[in-house]
Parts: C-alpha cells; structure tokens; sequence
C-alpha cells in the first residue's frame, strides 16, 4: 500500500493547459466537434470522505457518487477501457499568516487508479485496481457505480510520514483519466466537456 | 548581435533543416503512436502538441519570410518581385503535387479502415460469443445444481467437521476452492485445491447483493493468473442448529482449452467492437497526422521556395545594385563570387567590367588632373605676359583672356566671356576699332577665315584714356582633328613704345638743330651788328635806310632763330623735375593773373573745383605747360573779337583710379580733323609761326608727371586740350622725391 506512486502533482494537471494552446489548432484541421449538450447529470461527487487510523496506517473510506456522460457509457459498452482516477493529496498547513503567501506543503500524492473493463462473455463489468492488480466484477453497471463509489478501507499512508508537527489535512478528488484512453481519442476526450468528469476537491483535516 | 543570430536562425538553411527534422522524426514517432504503437502511445499527446507548435513557428518563420518580402516589394527593391515571382512558381510546382497525394491518401485511409469492418465478421464475432456462453452457460448451470446440492449437504455438517466435509465436497465436485461464509462476511471454512493458498476468494459486495436479491449467484470471473472460473454463490438453507444465514462459494476452473478459446473469443469480441467504435476517431486520427504531415511538408516546402528564390536571386539582386552603384559613379562596386554557373560568369564579367571602368576612369582623372595642370600653367604663364591674350570659340565667343588684355583694353573680360567681339563693343565703344578689324578676318558668328591664315594689323583704340596704338595677331586654333576650334589673338599695347620712339626721334632732331643751326648764328650775328657799325655811318644816306633795314632783319632772325633753336635745346634737353606739392587752382590763378594783368582783350574764365588735392609735381613746368597752353589758346582765338579762354580745374575720383584734371578751353574754330591724333608731335601746328613745339612740350612735361594729355573739338566750337595727373596718394607715395624725366 506504501508503493502507491508519489509522484509529481502537476504531471495531470498541466495537462489540460497544454491542450488549451493547441485548441485552435485542432478545431482548425479536425472535423466539427463531436459534443454534444452536456448532460447536466454527468460528473462525480464526493459525497463524504474519512480517515481512520488502524494499526499504524491511515485507512481512507469515501462515498463518491460517479455520474457517466452517454458518450463514456457508450464508449465503456463497446470496450473502450476507463480509467478512473482517486486524486489525494496530503498536506501540511502551514501558519495562517503564510495562508496567503506559500502554498500548503504537499506530504504525499496518491493516485488509486481503477479501470473498468467489460467482460462480453459474461455480460459483467470488472473493475481492476491498477496499484494492486486486484479485480472487482459486477453484474451491471450500476452496481460497478455503487461499488467503485463506496471506497472502504484504503489504506492510504503511513502514521510516521506524519510524524512532524502542525496541522495536515486530506484532499481528494476523483477524475477520469483520458491519458488513459486510446489515443485516437484523446483529442477529443480534451476538448469535449462531456469526457472531462473531474470532481472538486474534498478536503478534510487527519485526526491525530 | 543577437539580432544577427537571429537572423541568422531564421534565413540560415542549418538549424531550419534540423528544424524540419526534428519535426519530421516526431511526425513518425506520432504516426506510430496513431497507429497503437506501445512505445509511444503514451506520448501522443506530447507528440501532438510538439508537431503543433513545430508547424505554428513554422508558420510564422513562412509569414515572417512573406512580410519581408512583401516589405522589399512596396520599398522597390532590387529583386523583390523576381522573388516573390519565383517563391509563387515553386510554390505551385511544390504544393499542388502533395495536395493531390493527400487527397487521394485522404481517401485511401478512410477507405482502408472502413475495409476492416465487416457485417459478416461482426456476426461471426457474435455467434461465436454466443456460442461460448451458451457452452459455458451449460456447464454453469450444471455447476450451480452441483453447488446447491454441496450446499444442502452441507447444512447439516456439525461446525467442527466442516472443514473436512468441505475438502471432501470440493474434491467430488471438481472445485478448485469451496469457502463457507458467514453473515458478517466471516470465512467459516474453507478448502483450496491449491495448498498454498492462504486467503480464499471473496465474493464481492456485488455479488452478496445479487445474492441476497436472487438466492444464487453464478458468473465467469478471472481469478488468480487470469484463468477462467466459474464462481458460484449459492445460500446454504436455514438450519436449527446454526442460526445464522450462511452462504457457500465455489471456484469452479473452466477446463484450460475452454477457458483459453473463451478468452480468445471474448478478447476478440471486445477488441473488434472496440475498434469498430474507434472507427470515426481512428479516422479523424490518421487524417490528423496525415494533415500535420502535409502541413509540415507543405510549409517546409514553402519555406524552402523562399530559401532558394532568395539564394538564386541573391547574386541578381546584388547585379541590379551593383549596377546602380556604377550608374551612380561608383566603380570600386566589387560583387562577391557566386559559383561557376552562368550567373557567376555575369558576377565575374561585372567585376571585370567596373575593374575597368575604375581604371579608366583613373586614368581619364589623371588626364584631367594634367590637362588641368597644364591649363594653370598656361593661365599663370599668360597672367604674368604683358601681352593681352584673347581666345575665341568656333562661334566666336570669349573663352578665355588674360590679365594683360584686361589692362590694356580696360573692360573686365571676365564678365564678358560668352560674348561675341560684337556685343563686347557694344558695351564697351572703346573696342569698336578692335571689334571691326577682328570681324573683317573672323566675322560675328563663325569662321570666316580659313584654318591657317594668321594675320597681324596695327589698332588704334581711342578713349578718354588717350589714343592706345595696339599690335594685334590672330591665329585660328585647331582641334585635335585639325577642325577648326576657334581663334586667339594677341595684343600689345605699343603706344608708349611708338612715343618713346617720337620723342627719341624728335630729341635727336633737336639736339641736330641745336648744335647745326646755333653755332652758326652767332658769327652770323656779331658779322651783322659788325656790318651795321662798320658801314652803316660811312653809308650813302640812299643806303642809310636800306642797310639798317637789312641788318636789323638780320639780327632779329637770327634772335628769332636763336630762340627756334633754343626751344628745341629745351625740348630736347631732359632737365631734372624738381617735385613739390602743388596746388593746382593756385597755379591756375597766378598764371591767369600774368595775361590779366595788361591786356584788356583777353578774357580767362576760371572755372576751379574746390576738392582738387595738392598734385606732386613741379610746379615750374607745370606753369610752362599753363603758358603753352594759354598762349596756343590765344593765337588760336579769332583775330577780330576779344580771346576767350575756359580754364577748369576737376578732381575725378573712380574706383581703378584717382585724378586731377586741367581743361583749357577756347572758342576758336577748332582742330582739323585730321591732326587731332598728332597735334602734339612736335612740328605739327596750325599756326603760321611758332616753333610748332608747345603743345610737344606740353605733352612731353604731362608724361613725364605720369599723366596723359589729348585734344578733342567741342561740339559747341573751340578745341579742348584736357591733360589729368595721377593724384599719388600720401601714403604709397615713393620715398624719393625727385623723379628722373624720361
């Protein structure tokens, strides 16, 4: 659980300002856009999310509520896998006076990534963790939203990697990763809304 | 500096060339990552975004380029159109190839990915997925009556033999693992086929819940190495003994044949309808690619029109301005060597051209700078003749004239160049005499003469400045081709030298007579006053009369000779000047005052300025001059009517000069025409007595005071001789006062 990638926090998300200069471009030589009005249903949520500390380790349980756009649900029905990504961040606040002036520093960037596979043959959805290599099957769809939503003992990070003082807090968020999706279609995936399902950070402070 | 780097980056064909490359190499590896290659599928993204921005700078390198040269074209610089005209033909020649290949590459793509989806393979595909499920659904069913009945009789097991009815259960049916749960989720029991499995399998949350809402649960699921199992959940029914729910899994393994063939089917089910519904983005894709590599191409092959229009039309531009620079004068223009092509055969046939042109143009300067050595020369040479030189063109024009021809004819020449001998005269009447003789041999407005005839004549040239006696010579000037060019003539001004000669003469005549005539007059004399006494009281009284008559006759001619030859001893003796400052008006009046005084018959009317300096002279002979001159004045009054002469004394103040000037004026009939010019040659008179010497004297004592002296008629009758003396100023007056007479 500790080999969870720490890796740089920009990496995903510089990615979108890199596409939004090469916008024009693309609109310029492509064929009109494909997106059609966005489904005002579509995104994720975090609906609660909490740490809890077992036997040295922060275990994560979150409820996230995930909401597909039609052109992923379509897209994941014609087996295009999806990865979905559980963003989480620790931090350290620093003093009030510095709120304004520095940046919170960033103990650990986490990122669980889950991919949704079909199965043709037995007409189920399998869910594997790409961190673990665990795998999840599900008779439909809905019950892989309930189930890829209700995150229960995840263990996260190690009590010693806050050993310092002061004040750390945890946020989360969960995306869709569209690096992840063949690549035929990540241009589109960048400039259509409908594949950019991202949820606002959730942010709670880790009782100590 | 940096500008030049620059611009260097930007013109330079290096770094735009491994530019390109670079653009090129990652237009490949996008390609291959379009194409789902696994080394670089992750970077398509990156690969995208590079090959945009590779295409954007080149874009602006191109619009870069194109406003330069448009710039060049509204500034009219040399070589700007050519240019624009070439980059517009390469352009076309370049373009229209690669967009018929990218139309035709267009369809040919979108034709091929089409090809790969078929109806028929689609329906393969289905059928054989269904044909797996239904032989899987067979034996999952089989499997789940199998299970359920492993279940019942399980319910019965007490809990401390579950374990082995487990392992017994599990080996008659065939599962690789049996796992009894609890209601909370606890493992109960548990049998593996595999002994060193630890953990059993759960079912998952999903799948409790599919079971408590249907009772059973049965699904094909991958565990451990992917291999194929049949997971059946069954609950076990309700039991006295046990209260709580229990439910039992099995792991059944789908025979490894089966389970591979099943994956093969559904992989290749799931990748076929994968790429089926890739088929509009692989398009959109590959079109992608295909349009960055057209645009790379395209702009590379734009940016490469401009680069070789511009190096091909380098050396004509440099031509063009080279050859505006000669045009402008400029002959050291050197053009840098562009090759052995028929361009740099011009370049070189241009140098060679403006070497030359610069060496002539050397030399043509050295000949100038000669000839106009050699014109200084001349003009110094000719400034410092005493001889005035005049040149005419071949219309008859003043070209040229010297100093001396100023001098002596008295007209600045300068502001007469351009004109013809004519209308010189015309301004100045002085020349007319000159004007004539020299249009009787050139005429007024070309060659009358022919080439070579020289002549030479005797001018006389008269003014207020007195008669000037010029010797003047012709001769044509020939051109380089021995045409005619024009003429120069040749003056000097020989008045002085023709007096010198007079008065040389004159003084030799009168020195002759002098000695000649005045030795013999005294015994001539004394012989007659001897006669006289002798015999003139022996004498008959008959012959009283006639001997003293004759005698008297005698001696009086002999005085009267004595006194003839007297002035010619004084004109011929060349006694010392003795120089003074006088005042003119006060001479004039003591003069005046001598004929006055007895004689009530003359009138002497003085007309006196009052601004008339001292003169340096000596007074003396300057009161000779007035005697003379009065005296001719009076023999030259009419007989019968009372003398009347003008005297005026004038101070002429002009810029080139500064004089004092005495008039004496009768009104007597004048002076012949004829001997206006001679009058004052001794011998020449008008009077039937007198020595004829006066007016000699007279002009020889002006001269000798440096002044000049000429008679003229007054048009109201009376003649009027005018004599005027240098007023020598003070200041640059010569510090010795006696002057030696000439």
């Amino acid at each position: 659980m500790h080999c969870l990638a720490i890796v740089e926090r920009f990496r995903v998300r510089a990615w979108p300002l890199v596409w939004l200069a090469v916008c024009s471009l693309l609109l310029a030589v492509t064929e009109s856009s494909t997106s059609a009005p966005e489904s005002t249903e579509a995104g994720f949520d975090i609906r609660n999310a909490r740490t809890e500390l077992v036997d040295g380790v922060y275990l994560l349980d979150a409820d996230i509520r995930f909401v597909f756009s039609d052109e992923t649900l379509e897209a994941i029905e014609n087996g295009i896998p999806v990865t979905i990504v559980l963003d989480m961040e620790v931090l350290r606040q620093r003093g009030l006076v510095w709120d304004n002036l520095w940046w919170d520093k960033e103990i650990a960037h986490i990122e669980a990534m889950f991919r949704i596979e079909t199965r043709p043959l037995s007409k189920t959805y399998l869910v594997r963790n790409l961190n673990s290599g665990e795998t999840q099957v599900f008779g439909s769809f809905d019950d892989l939203v309930v189930g890829l939503g209700r995150v229960r003992d995840f263990p996260l990070l190690d009590e010693h990697l806050l050993s310092g003082g002061g004040n750390y807090y945890l946020r989360l968020r969960a995306l869709l990763d569209i690096e992840s999706l063949p690549s035929p279609m990540r241009p589109w995936a960048y400039l259509s809304s409908l594949w950019r399902l991202e949820s606002d950070w959730y942010e709670w402070p880790i009782e100590r | 500096m940096a500008h030049r780097a620059l611009k260097r980056l930007f013109t330079g064909i290096g770094p735009i060339l491994v530019f390109v490359l670079l653009l090129l190499v990652s237009l490949v590896l996008m390609s291959n990552a379009t194409q789902g290659s696994a080394h670089f599928g992750q970077l398509y993204s990156v690969l995208l975004v590079i090959n945009a921005l590779g295409l954007i700078a080149l874009a602006a390198l191109i619009g870069w380029n194109l406003f330069t040269l448009l710039r060049q074209v509204n500034r009219g610089e040399a070589g700007a159109r050519l240019t624009i005209r070439m980059v517009a033909v390469f352009v076309i020649l370049s373009v229209t190839p690669v967009l018929v290949v990218y139309y035709f590459s267009l369809q040919f793509l979108h034709r091929g990915i089409d090809s790969w989806f078929d109806v028929r393979i689609e329906r393969a595909l289905d059928d054989a997925l269904e044909l797996s499920r239904t032989a899987l659904g067979v034996r999952m069913r089989e499997l789940l009556s199998h299970t359920e009945v492993v279940a019942s009789d399980l319910v019965d097991v007490p809990k401390e033999r579950l374990a082995i009815g487990l392992d017994d259960s599990r080996r008659l049916s065939g599962a690789s693992e049996l796992t009894l749960i609890g209601a909370n989720g606890h493992i109960i029991a548990s049998s593996s086929s595999d002994p060193t499995s630890i953990v059993p399998n759960r079912p998952s949350d999903a799948i409790l819940v599919q079971l408590r809402q249907s009772g059973t649960y049965i699904g094909l699921d991958p565990i451990g190495d992917s291999r194929l199992h049949v997971r059946v959940v069954v609950s076990l029914p309700e039991n006295v003994s046990t209260a709580e729910p229990r439910i039992l899994q099995a792991l059944y393994p789908v025979a490894e044949r089966t389970s591979t063939l099943a994956e093969t089917v559904q992989s290749t089910y799931g990748k076929y309808r994968e790429l089926a519904y890739l088929r509009k983005p692989l398009k959109t894709s590959f079109t992608l690619t295909l349009s960055l590599v057209l645009l790379m191409s395209l702009f590379a092959a734009v940016w490469a029109a401009f680069f070789s229009a511009r190096r091909m039309v380098a050396p004509l531009q440099d031509l063009a301005q080279g050859t505006q620079a000669v045009a402008d004068g400029d002959y050291e223009t050197q053009l840098p060597e562009t090759g052995e092509d028929e361009v740099g055969f011009l370049v070189e046939s241009f140098n060679d051209m403006t070497r030359r042109l610069a060496r002539a143009r050397d030399e043509t300067r050295r000949s100038q700078q000669q000839v106009e050595d050699q014109r200084r020369y001349l003009e110094t040479v000719l400034s410092q003749l005493s001889t005035g030189v005049l040149t005419f063109d071949e219309g008859g024009r003043l070209f040229t004239s010297n100093k001396a021809a100023e001098q002596i004819l008295g007209v600045g020449l300068q502001a007469e160049s351009g004109k013809t001998i004519t209308q010189m005269s015309e301004a100045h009447p002085k020349l007319a005499p000159l004007a004539r003789a020299l249009e009787a041999h050139m005429g007024d407005t070309g060659p009358r003469d022919a080439p070579g005839a020289d002549w030479r004549e005797e001018i006389t040239l008269g003014g207020p400045g007195g008669r000037q006696v010029l010797m003047c010579s012709g001769m044509p000037l020939a051109a380089s081709g021995g045409s005619f060019a024009g003429r120069v003539i040749v003056f000097d001004d020989v008045s002085d030298l023709i007096q010198a000669q007079r008065n040389a003469a004159w003084s030799e005549v009168a020195r002759r007579l002098a000695h000649e005539i005045k030795n013999p007059l005294t015994p001539i004399q004394l012989s007659a006053e001897r006669l006289r006494h002798k015999y003139l009281g022996n004498a008959q009284i008959d012959d009283v009369d006639a001997l003293d008559r004759l005698t008297r006759t005698i001696v009086q001619q002999v005085e009267a000779m004595k006194s003839m030859v007297n002035a010619f001893s004084d004109y011929a003796r060349a006694p010392q000047i003795q120089l003074g400052d006088v005042d003119v008006n006060e001479l004039v009046t003591d003069v005046v005052e001598l004929y006055l005084a007895g004689d009530n018959e003359v009138i002497i009317e003085t007309v006196l300025a009052g601004d008339v300096p001292p003169l340096e002279a000596d007074a003396d002979r300057l009161r000779q001059i007035l005697h003379n001159l009065i005296k001719n004045a009076l023999e030259a009054s009419p007989p019968d009517t009372p003398a009347h002469i003008r005297i005026e004394t004038l101070y002429v103040k002009e810029p080139s000069r500064e004089v004092v000037e005495i008039r004496t004026r009768d009104f007597g009939r004048g002076l012949p025409e004829n001997l206006a010019e001679d009058i004052f040659d001794p011998q020449v008179t008008t009077k039937t007595k007198g020595s004829g010497l006066g007016l000699a004297i007279v002009k020889k004592i002006v001269e000798e005071h440096g002044g000049v002296v000429w008679a003229e008629n007054r048009q109201e009758g009376g003649a009027c001789v005018i004599m005027q003396f240098p007023v020598v100023s003070r200041d640059s007056r010569a510090p010795v006062t006696q002057r030696q007479a000439i």
